[in-house]
């Protein structure tokens, strides 16, 4: 290319393969590595704290989550309020197999080895899909709200068997041991928040490269095409139900993951981790950070995680105001939130992935308006 | 250049100084639900953590040192309390206080690991029970002594013919659950039958449960629950006639002021096990919380509140091993945590506001150890026994 | 039928109902292969009922239809696409938020012959496979004329466009059997003789079999080489335009277009 490759402002692509790359120019490759250099920098930022590590290790584990969950419902058309529920499917498998299988038969002790934890969110993330395809079967006869209500079953079967299980300590909290990384084990916050920060990272990044594969993949247009069209993706020789299905079993996987990192985490594994309410800002984080786009997982999380803290501060504040008979406390977090998803819902129903394309598309154009 | 020789000395003075003052500091942390689910007790768990801590520094309990408690929201949310708790780290706690069943389960790795004691507001056995328990301690006797001390109060009180039936109303979480194994196995040692478990929030058809048990021969009702529903069962009780054929008694959140506020009447000759003492009794432990409360402008509601009892013992707690542990050398999580554990013996400490002395050492991870029964007597909160421990708890829960 | 080829779609006694209505009663008939065959008759024939029945969305109550010896009475649409049967909706059934090329590329996914998790590589295989299937979409952008609305959203096309695009996208399946209702509706006599082009141009080229539904009888007569007639569910004619044209039952049927006749 002869041109100046950093102020390219269109595609210039010859040939078929170009046409399937990523991102359209020279500047946006390079700000991408820009930026995820900046991320792996992050921890060496002097502001990090440990409340700060936990927000963005928790942050990350949640976008393996909600690109998940983008899947089923931004991709394949299907609302599901019970995505936490297969998160706690992979974390509960983890947490199982891991107490059950991997101590008693390959004699970890105090730790697992890094090799086995990698091996076990795959691991993880299949039994979840396991359980997203099985919730999905209904999708074969059902459709949009009969569904939707299939899932929100399964999130209460869900947290109704852990809590009668005595197997999985009723809901209590079950030990995960911590992990061992190249002979030094990593425990306390002051490690375990770096630790999970770049282990996260590297998770919501190969996720991330395997969502966009799968998208510009002819599995990913038949998603978008049972979202659109069933009919007719009918007559393109896709099975929607199928199709269906095999969403529910991605969004699982991907949550499956995520559930498993959490467990590796925390240490543990409780019950509460998984609930409706859970689900239900699932949905919000991917909502707002806009479905059908992965830019939008990954903005959706980041957005409701740091708003929360804010949110908090701003009821104590509005609190000290008002009379103490008045809880608005308890009151302010839930409907702030749902304020900000049926404002999303109104007026930039594409979310905040939308904000970010228009940005890019300005900075594309630039120094030109249009 | 001598300006920045200047700046250079200047700064290194006040983080001398900062240095200094942050010795002379001690944190402690509380997170717990101020807003959200189980807000009303929380709120004055929260309150008196405050109090004590004001009242801790003005009286200048700790001799050249000054107390400061964090106190945070977590709205019931685990997550929530391990930001709190990592956020306390950051800002030099050595000890925490927690509040929610979930949130100090969760927490025991983590209280190991920074190596943090933890006194918790939830009375769950899992708490102290090992693995993970080495820093973890309750400030009174679990929800199962509790439960237990009821069971051994029916068998020996039953005078009917074969095994008196019981029933138990559980909260539907871990919370709930936390003694209904035990209380099977105590059950079987004392001859007493559990007829079923019955877990239950808000909003169940109380008639139809009641009327069911009642068909099947109940004559006790044992709730490990919080207040409300309680409060609900028993209306639907009395509405039903079955207060005289049924007893019906409670852990520790079961009872207190607003169960009686809630349930009026209908609370009458309900049975409440407890290690608090009330604030009605006027006992030397009870004249500090009102003095306390009154001090720090609290309402009437506040400061007849157990779970302004509850905050007071923690933090009192805390504040008497801060005082043991800089008397002996310099305040720290470690010296703190050894404070604790030798607090037994002639060490064990009487803080007034539980029916027996605070003890903690190996083997003993329970600060108050007794426990009373207290019943409704004429709308009023009145002790039926003596101070004492459950007979049957350590056969059927032996601690470590 | 005529020329001794066996023929490639046997529609055997036919009955299709809603409710009380025979949409379709005992309809049979039989298309050779690489022929043009138009289906005309009044609205509410049940010609579009007929293609339903033929590409799996309806099940017909009973009768069978035969597609190179497959029965596709039973099979649902994606069984009976990957047949090769191919069929464009009478009212646009685009996906509309994707791109024409989207469009088209989904015409190609049974096609595409790489697994999942080669697809979550995309490298490989899946690449090759994917670069394969484009030449091959472009190859229908450039027969359809279609090159300059390319990456164009389908939802922002305009009417006659779309129809082209709906029309391109079920010969991308690279049917052997394509099934047209009302290509041409709606559209200028300009538009009408592109697509009148395109359809004789896939029967010469590809030797694809066409199946139309067509209201203009003029445009029928000129390019079929079999017609058949359906009035209310009924088939009343069937066999070489001229024949059908002179069908004193058909001309009843038609009466206010005796003229076109
Ligand atoms: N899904 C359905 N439910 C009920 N009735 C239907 C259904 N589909 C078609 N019909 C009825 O079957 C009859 C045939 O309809 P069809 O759409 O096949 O007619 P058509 O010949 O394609 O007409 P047009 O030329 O207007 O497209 C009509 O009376 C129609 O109302
Ligand atoms: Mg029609």
């Amino acid at each position: 290319m002869a041109v100046n490759r950093w102020i390219q402002s269109g595609n210039y692509r010859r040939n078929y393969k170009e046409d399937q790359t990523i991102f359209a120019t020279f500047s946006e490759q390079a700000s991408l590595v820009v930026l995820i250099i900046l991320l792996f920098l992050v921890p060496y930022a002097p502001f990090m704290s440990r409340s700060l590590f936990r927000l963005f290790d928790l942050v990350l584990i949640y976008t393996v989550a909600v690109m998940g969950l983008n899947i089923v419902t931004g991709f394949a058309g299907q609302i599901s309020i019970g995505h936490a529920a297969f998160m706690g499917v992979g974390a509960y498998a983890a947490a199982t197999i891991t107490r059950d299988l991997a101590v008693p038969l390959l004699g970890f002790a105090d730790a697992v080895p890094f090799w086995y934890v990698l091996l076990l969110l795959p691991v993880s993330g299949l039994i979840a899909a396991t359980a997203g395809a099985f919730v999905g079967l209904p999708s074969f006869r059902l459709k949009h709200l009969y569904l939707a209500i299939a899932t929100l079953a399964f999130q209460i079967i869900f947290t109704w068997s852990v809590g009668h299980t005595p197997w999985l300590k009723q809901g209590g909290s079950i030990r995960v041991p911590r992990v061992e990384f190249f002979g030094e084990i990593i425990r306390g916050s002051s490690a375990i928040g770096p630790f999970f920060y770049y282990f996260g990272l590297v998770v919501v990044i190969v996720m991330a490269l395997a969502f966009r594969n799968l998208l510009r993949s002819k599995f990913g247009r038949a998603l978008v095409a049972v979202r659109d069209n069933d009919r007719a993706a009918d007559a393109m020789g896709i099975n929607p139900g199928a199709t269906k299905v095999m969403a529910f079993a991605i969004g699982g996987f991907y949550a499956g993951v995520a559930g498993a990192l959490l467990a590796f985490y925390n240490g543990s594994v409780i019950v509460e981790s998984f609930s409706l309410a859970i689900s239900i800002d699932f949905l919000a984080m991917a909502i707002i950070g806009g479905l059908g786009t992965l830019v939008g997982s990954l903005i959706g999380p980041v957005f409701l995680q740091f708003l929360d803290p804010w949110v908090e501060q701003l009821a104590d504040l509005v609190q000290w105001v008002m009379p103490s008979t008045i809880d608005v406390g308890t009151a302010m977090r839930p409907s702030v939130f749902g304020i900000i998803i049926v404002l999303f819902l109104i007026f930039e129903p594409r979310g905040l992935a939308n904000w970010w394309r228009l940005l890019r598309q300005y900075f594309k154009r630039w120094p030109f308006k249009f | 250049m001598k300006l920045y020789i200047r700046l250079f000395f200047s700064l290194v003075v006040f983080a001398l100084l900062g240095l200094g003052l942050a010795q002379q500091e001690i944190v402690f942390g509380w997170s717990g639900a101020v807003t959200g689910p189980t807000s009303d007790a929380g709120r004055f768990v929260l309150q008196a953590i405050d109090d004590y801590c004001r009242y801790a520094n003005e009286e200048q309990l700790i001799p050249g040192y000054t107390v400061n408690c964090i106190t945070r929201d977590d709205q019931y949310n685990n997550d929530n309390t391990l930001r709190n708790f990592e956020a306390y780290l950051d800002e030099g706690m050595v000890a925490f206080i927690g509040y929610s069943t979930g949130g100090t389960l969760q927490l025991k790795v983590n209280a190991l690991e920074e190596e943090i004691p933890v006194i918790g507001s939830s009375l769950h056995i899992g708490v102290i029970d090992p693995p993970d328990n080495d820093f973890m301690f309750l400030p009174i006797s679990s929800y199962s002594e509790q439960v237990l001390a009821l069971l051994e109060w029916i068998a020996d009180n039953y005078q009917g013919e074969g095994a008196p039936k019981v029933a138990i109303i559980s909260h539907p979480s871990a919370f709930g659950r936390a003694p209904v194994e035990d209380a099977r196995n105590a059950a079987e040692l004392l001859g007493v039958e559990i007829v079923e478990v019955q877990e239950t929030g808000e909003g169940l058809d109380y008639t139809a449960m009641l009327q069911r048990w009642s068909a099947a021969g109940v004559q006790y009702v044992i709730g490990q629950n919080v207040q409300s529903p309680i409060a609900a069962m028993l209306n639907a009780a009395q509405a039903l006639g079955l207060k005289d054929s049924m007893t019906f008694m409670g852990a520790h959140y079961t009872g207190g002021e607003t169960l009686t506020n809630l349930a009026g009447d209908a609370a009458e000759g309900f049975l409440w096990a407890t290690s608090y003492y009330l604030e009605s009794e006027g006992t030397p432990g009870m004249v500090l919380q009102r003095e306390i409360g009154e001090r720090y402008g609290r309402s009437e509601e506040t400061i007849t509140d157990t779970n302004y009892t509850t905050g007071l013992l923690q933090a009192a707690i805390y504040v008497e091993v801060a005082r043991r542990a800089a008397a002996a050398g310099e305040v720290s999580s470690q010296s703190i945590y050894e404070a604790l554990m030798s607090m037994n013996g002639v060490n064990a400490f009487d803080s007034g506001f539980g029916v027996g002395p605070v003890s903690f050492g190996e083997g003993d991870r329970v600060g108050v150890d007794a426990m009373r029964l207290i019943q409704v007597q004429d709308g009023e909160w009145q002790p039926i026994t003596e101070p004492y421990n459950s007979r049957t708890f350590p056969q059927v829960h032996p601690l470590n | 039928m005529y020329s001794g080829v066996p023929p490639q779609l046997v529609v055997t006694d036919l009955t299709l109902s809603f409710g009380g209505l025979n949409a379709l009663s005992n309809v049979s008939l039989e298309i050779e292969p690489g022929s043009i065959t138009s289906i005309i008759g009044p609205n509410g024939a049940g010609k579009t009922s007929l293609l339903n029945c033929i590409s799996g969305f309806y099940r017909a109550n009973s009768g069978s239809i035969k597609f190179e010896g497959h029965e596709l009475v039973g099979a649902s649409p994606h069984q009976i696409s990957k047949l090769g049967v191919a069929r464009a909706f009478q009212n646009i059934e685009l996906f509309s938020g994707l791109s024409v090329l989207d469009n088209l590329m989904l015409a190609r996914h049974s096609h595409l012959k790489y697994s999942f998790w080669e697809a979550l590589l995309f490298y490989g295989r899946s690449q090759k496979q994917e670069i394969k299937n484009r030449e091959y979409v472009e190859q229908i952008i450039d027969f359809m004329e279609l090159e300059p609305v390319r990456k164009a959203v389908v939802g922002e096309l305009a009417y006659g466009v779309r129809k082209r695009v709906e029309m391109a996208r079920a010969l991308t399946l690279g049917p052997r059997l394509l099934l047209l209702d009302e290509p041409m509706a709606g559209m200028t006599l300009g538009e009408k003789e592109d697509i009148v082009r395109f359809i004789l141009d896939i029967k010469a080229e590809r030797g694809t079999t066409v199946v139309l539904i067509e209201h203009d009888l003029g445009v029928v007569m000129d390019i079929s080489d079999q017609v058949y007639v359906l009035d209310f569910g009924q088939r009343i004619a069937g066999g070489p335009p001229e024949l059908v044209a002179q069908n004193p039952a058909v001309i009843e049927a038609y009466v206010g277009e005796e003229a076109v006749l």
